[in-house]
């Protein structure tokens, strides 16, 4: 059963290793945006055999399912040309990305070295959803009542973005029309 | 779940970071410079669901789904910025929106 899962794991982490590399390289948006919902499904399957089904659930249905299908849309919509890979950018654009990178990589090297402490004893027995749950709707009561009205705000946020230049397009198409 | 996942996971998610880390340095098209800022934001909910884990502590899922609400609202609001800005400037092209530079 523990290898099982091992060898699971050690082939979802590489597809989404691959897919987000993919994502990030791949010239057509379109292509990036399928790669994308790769890498968010093997992530769910991450979650699952962390042992949280709930977040896995979730992770499907909002990354994969609401926010993809959102990027697929605008995408289309926007009729994105293949661009090249690499920017125009200068040298100065490149060495700071070099250091980015292996700045980066560094910490990782000794958060790697340095080891991660074993598990605390009782690990993985929170994952039911009623742990969760109780969690979210008496400590984190608030905070969930924020967020819902950030959602709202956000929903309004966005009509009101697209609305204005709808608006702005018309008034520009009635010109055209008149003149 | 066998104990060698959990670290494992860490360096996954650092790995799937790192790689939307570069994404967002080094695309122009807006729509991909999104889409690993999203990379970016999943590969630090495995790191918080893995560390949930280890330490047998719900709160880090508690943030996770948080952290997910709050991906969704981004993604809408910045999504309805890049299609304010092809219809007004006609590229998402994050080379060419240079007003603001002296």
């Amino acid at each position: 059963m523990e290898t099982v899962s091992l060898i699971l794991f050690f082939c979802l982490a590489a597809a989404a290793l691959a897919s987000g590399i993919f994502v990030i390289a791949h010239r057509n948006p379109m292509a990036s945006v399928f790669s994308l919902v790769v890498n968010a499904v093997c992530v769910a399957g991450i979650f699952l055999l962390l042992g949280d089904a709930f977040l896995a659930a979730i992770q499907v249905i909002v990354y994969a399912g609401a926010i993809l299908v959102l990027f697929l849309f605008v995408v289309m919509l926007l009729d994105v040309r293949r661009d090249e890979l690499f920017g125009a950018g200068g040298r100065l654009r490149r060495v700071l990305l070099a250091l980015f990178v292996a700045a980066l990589g560094l910490a990782i090297g000794r958060g790697i070295v340095s080891g991660i402490g074993p598990g605390a004893e009782g690990a993985g027995t929170t994952a039911g959803v009623p742990a969760f749950s109780d969690l979210l709707f008496q400590r984190y009561l608030l905070p969930f009542e924020v967020v819902s009205m950030l959602l709202l705000a956000a929903m309004l946020g966005v009509v009101v973005l697209t609305m204005r230049s709808t608006r702005a397009g018309e008034a520009g198409g009635e010109k055209e029309g008149r003149a | 779940v066998t104990p060698l996942v959990g670290p494992a996971t860490l360096l996954l998610s650092a790995l799937l970071f790192l790689t939307g880390m570069v994404g967002v340095l080094v695309r122009r098209n807006a729509i991909v410079l999104f889409m690993s800022v999203e990379l970016m934001m999943n590969a630090a909910n495995l790191c918080l669901v893995s560390f949930a884990q280890q330490l047998g502590a719900a709160e880090g899922r508690a943030l996770v789904f948080f952290a997910l609400t709050v991906a969704a609202a981004e993604a809408g609001v910045g999504l309805a910025i890049l299609i304010a800005l092809y219809r007004r400037t006609g590229s998402i092209d994050v080379d060419a929106l240079d007003r603001l530079r002296w």
